[in-house]
């Protein structure tokens, strides 16, 4: 029973779109069938999370030094090249799960007022979700990447049709950058799968051929890791993610920049770094560096932006380095740091990028210079804004402070002895000052002070818009908040992978 | 008795023949349909029969391998794809195919060119097998030149130049290997030509490169661009996939057969073709507006993809003959659109612009045949190319992996290129409209799903993989064999030139 809920996370999008297409050209049926597809795996999701509370994970991978994996079924597919349908989540995997859900409902709710080609839009984008949540709960790692490869074609036609700007540029860029990196990741896997005789996260974890051969891992983890790391828009690969999430419509910056580029983050931590923790001990110091010069990078980079959207998505950029640089300091709590970290950046990008998607909608405008005085008009969007910026900066009370707090103590802790992770930890800790003085500016120029002449009467938030912010605020305080339950629930899950690097 | 598994390639005969007395006995206005649907009924016979008699079994000097049945069937399932295209392509009158003179004949040589397939898979000797290859390869020079006009002419002289270069060098190279090892049947080549010093390196070398002809794989692969685009696009679909099939069939036989003591020598220059092509064919295709000449770079490299495999010996069998099977529908698919929107526009990819508000079930066929042929999944190109990819692997070949890989990334750029043309640029001025006839609708309705299914059901594969083991172990015990008596004169039932290896 609960490992048919669990695949239904996936399924339940991948049907939508039967529906979606016998509707025909019809926006508003269109947008109820794909709010209810988001809404039921959201519910879903919460429901697994609670059962997983209850349960804890499934008797056989109880395990506290492999995988713990709960509501675990397993087919067997190309029976030929070894791969099986095999599922099964993780404290992290859910998680991300809830949060993608919580993303997912909010895109629906953010393209409210899509009409042209509609029909098309809420196709790919059920593409889309369906690819993400089957991604989060496949265990071989063969059916992992082909829902990660899965999401590829949709995003392409959806910045490519949907977007403004330099979109079809700013797609291609992405999908090949993207592509690029799944080819490091086949090699990578098509080794694992040679030398470990299996393509099953769980039994490659524990498997002593890889672990023996220092050579294989030497190779194999650069491809692995960078491979994700350029889904996670580490630098010097990052430069898609400012050109694809700023041309892409409203939903899709949120769900690429809010969940899609976290499955890097995720595929680094449980592949990379779980089944080559000799090859991630080597390569850690040039990560690490690459991991602080995006963050640096793109703050400062943000700084120069005068279009929202820019400004947010090299924002993201820095912030997802944090991803990365919390993994390098290869302790429990580092990984503990760059999952929070994960989670709470898919909610704060989100929001941020829905909000200006609404801000534009109604100035026609994304430049700071040309925006002001936006409380007059529309107060609970521009409200909503400087709270979301807020998050952004990492104000206690928001999720962002949880999770960067978490990672600079973690980059900190061995930074004594070696003088590159100091180096990496403090321009970290100097990017949370750059970060106030973007955030700071764009949320004061644009709520703030005088209204530009002749500016016509706005309206403020539409009920769909209301909802959204409000459930992405309640995942960004609810993680602030209370985080203690949550971190707890995450180091039982990061225990194997950290037990792996501690070996 | 008739051996049950030489059932496919008599009714490919049969049909072949019935295709030219149908042309004389119809009436001129059933004729046109009437051996086009014979020939619908007869391939697809003949496709049931490869895969139900898929054992193995000998029948004098004619050996039936169960494990070429995938690659046999691609080549039957580009056959169709080009006789499902065939009506689109009548004249006013219905008598004749436009670019490809009467139906009849045109099925007669389509048909032909399959069989030589099968006699090519089925051969024991060299001799048999050259006679399979150039069976398969005469017809098609003349369904290129069949269309009169500059464009035809000027392809069907650049094929009928490098594959008489192609058979030169085949025919030279059996010479060489024959003179090695004193004989021409597989049976005795294998052993004797494990010490069979430079001649033996020579003649294998000049063999396979007459096979690098056949598959369009670098350096033999110049001809294709030219011969796609002068070509008919049914008969250029052909030369894609079947074509491609056949050569791979037979690099597969011999490597695994008689040439197998010579790997060492030949796996190095393969790879280097492999990677040549992969290169080539995808910076070639970078820059092609026109559409058959992009499909010819695309096929060039997926060549090389094929290479790699074909280099990773018994490993990739399986793996060649379930990409083969999805190349042939992908590729189908491809240019039936193709074929579509080019009626009365010039065949850029220009005018695919608008092609999704204009006809959308076609918009996403081209979009799923295009993102098969980059493997992206949930498409069945996905698995093939992994499949691939994967027997290089298991060889350890870790550089040439990630730079195959790298290359599908570079191909997904030209192929990206189609999709943006069909989905996201504005159309220009008012497009013709299309008409798409029942042939064509059943071929996509067919095909389509089909680059779907194959994706996520395992079942081809797994067949595929099944021949393939199975086979293995019958030729490993029969290699086996063979070492212990390598002069044994009884030992070799299947030799069918029994006369040139008792001169020695």
């Amino acid at each position: 029973m609960m490992p048919l809920l669990l695949n239904l996370t996936w399924l339940i999008p991948a049907f939508s779109i039967l529906p979606l297409c016998l509707v025909g050209h019809r926006p508003r049926a269109l947008r109820v069938i794909s709010l209810a597809s988001a809404g039921t795996v959201l519910a879903l999701v919460v429901a697994l999370l609670a059962a997983y509370l209850r349960l804890g994970p499934d008797p056989e991978f109880s395990d506290p030094a492999g995988l713990q994996l709960a509501f675990v079924s397993r087919f067997a597919w190309f029976r030929g090249l070894g791969v099986e349908f095999f599922t099964g989540v993780d404290a992290v995997s859910l998680l991300m799960m809830a949060m993608a859900a919580v993303v997912a409902v909010g895109g629906v709710l953010a393209s409210w007022r899509i009409e042209e080609r509609a029909r098309e839009f809420h196709v790919l984008l059920a593409v889309l979700l369906a690819g993400t949540f089957g991604c989060f709960i496949t265990v071989d790692l063969i059916a992992f990447f082909l829902f990660n490869e899965i999401t590829l074609i949709p995003t392409y036609l959806l910045i490519g049709i949907f977007g403004s700007g330099r979109k079809e540029a700013a797609a291609m860029k992405l999908n090949l950058m993207l592509f690029g990196g799944s080819a490091l990741i086949v090699a990578g896997l098509c080794g694992l799968g040679v030398v470990g005789g299996s393509f099953d996260l769980a039994a490659l974890g524990r498997n002593e051929a890889i672990r023996a051969d220092t050579a294989f891992q030497w190779w194999a983890f650069p491809c692995l890791f960078g491979g994700f790391a350029i889904l996670g828009s580490l630098f010097p690969f990052h430069t898609w993610s400012p050109a694809g999430h700023s041309a892409a419509p409203t939903a899709i910056s949120m769900f690429l920049a809010g969940v899609h580029m976290k499955l890097g983050g995720y595929g680094c931590l449980k592949v990379a770094m779980y089944l080559l923790p000799e090859g991630a001990r080597t390569w850690m110091p040039v990560f690490l560096a690459l991991a602080a010069v995006s963050v640096l990078y793109g703050a400062f980079i943000a700084i120069r932006h005068r279009d929202l959207k820019f400004l947010n998505a090299y924002a993201s950029v820095s912030h997802v380095g944090m991803v990365t640089f919390a993994f390098a300091a290869l302790t429990a709590t580092g990984l503990r740091g760059g999952v929070l970290q994960m989670l709470s950046h898919g909610f704060v990008t989100a929001l941020m990028f829905a909000l200006i998607g609404a801000i534009y909608a109604r100035t026609h405008t994304r430049d700071v210079d040309q925006m002001g005085g936006l409380y007059r008009r529309m107060p609970f969007l521009a409200g909503a804004f400087a709270v979301a910026g807020f998050a952004v900066l990492g104000v206690p009370g928001t999720s962002s402070f949880v999770a960067e707090f978490t990672i600079l103590v973690a980059g900190f802790a061995g930074a004594g002895a070696d003088p590159l992770r100091a180096a990496c930890a403090i321009a970290c800790a100097a990017a949370v000052v750059v970060t106030a003085v973007y955030v700071l500016r764009a949320v004061n120029r644009t709520v703030a002070g005088p209204l530009p002449e002749n500016a016509p009467v706005y309206a403020d938030a539409s009920r769909a818009e209301r909802g959204l912010v409000v459930l992405l605020l309640v995942g960004i305080l609810g993680l602030g908040l209370a985080p203690g339950w949550i971190a707890g629930l995450l180091d039982q899950s990061l225990a194997p992978i950290v037990g792996n690097l501690s070996r | 008795m008739i051996p049950i598994a030489l059932l496919p390639d008599l009714v490919l005969a049969g049909t072949a023949l019935l295709a030219l007395v149908l042309e004389l006995v119809l009436p001129e206005r059933q004729r046109f349909a009437g051996i086009a649907g014979a020939a619908v009924l007869g391939l697809l016979a003949s496709l049931v029969l490869v895969v139900l008699t898929a054992v193995d079994g000998q029948a004098g000097a004619w050996l039936a391998r169960g494990w070429t049945a995938p690659l046999k069937a691609t080549v039957l399932v580009a056959a169709l794809g080009t006789v499902l295209m065939l009506p689109s392509h009548a004249d006013e009158g219905n008598r004749r195919v436009r670019r490809l003179g009467t139906p009849g004949i045109a099925v007669f040589l389509l048909l032909v060119a399959c069989l030589g397939a099968f006699v090519a898979c089925a051969a024991t000797d060299l001799l048999a097998l050259l006679l399979g290859l150039e069976l398969a390869t005469i017809p098609l020079y003349c369904l290129v030149a069949a269309h009169y006009d500059r464009l035809s002419s000027e392809a069907a002289a650049k094929y009928l130049t490098v594959g008489g270069l192609g058979t030169g060098f085949a025919v030279f190279g059996i010479s060489y290997l024959s003179g090695a090892a004193g004989s021409l049947s597989f049976d005795r080549l294998g052993p004797a030509l494990a010490d069979g010093g430079p001649f033996a390196a020579i003649g294998a070398i000049a063999l396979v490169c007459a096979l690098l002809f056949k598959i369009a794989a670098v350096p033999l692969h110049a001809w294709a661009p030219d011969v796609y685009h002068g070509a008919a696009a049914p008969v250029a679909g052909f030369l894609a996939a079947g074509s491609k099939a056949t050569g791979l069939v037979v690099l597969l036989i011999l490597l695994d057969g008689p040439l197998a003591p010579l790997r060492p020598q030949l796996v190095p220059l393969l790879l280097v073709a492999a990677l040549a092509s992969m290169v080539i064919g995808n910076l070639g295709a970078l820059k092609q507006g026109q559409m058959r000449r992009f499909m010819a770079y695309s096929s060039i490299a997926q060549a090389g993809f094929f290479l790699l495999a074909v280099a990773a010996g018994a490993g990739g069998t399986a793996a060649i003959g379930f990409y083969a099977v999805v190349y042939a529908l992908s590729n189908f698919v491809a240019f039936v659109v193709f074929d579509c929107v080019c009626e009365g526009r010039p065949a850029d990819l220009a005018s695919l612009r608008g092609l999704s508000k204009q006809h959308p079930l076609l918009a996403l066929c081209l979009l799923l045949a295009m993102f098969s042929l980059a493997g992206v999944p949930p498409l069945a190109g996905f698995f093939g190319k992994f499949a691939l990819l994967l027997a290089a692997a298991q060889q350890h070949w870790w550089a040439l992996v990630l730079a195959a890989a790298l290359n599908a990334v570079v191909s997904l750029y030209y192929y990206l290129m189609v999709v943006r043309a069909a989905y996201i640029d504005p159309p220009v001025g008012e497009p013709p409209p299309l008409r798409l006839d029942r042939g064509q609708r059943f071929g996509l309705a067919v095909a389509t799903p089909l680059l779907v299914v194959l994706g996520i059901w395992p079942g081809v594969h797994d067949w595929a993989v099944g021949l393939a083991t199975s086979s293995d172990a019958v030729a490993g015990a029969d290699a086996a064999a063979r070492i212990e008596v390598p002069h044994d004169p009884h030992r070799s039932p299947g030799s069918s030139a029994p006369g040139l290896a008792d001169h020695h």
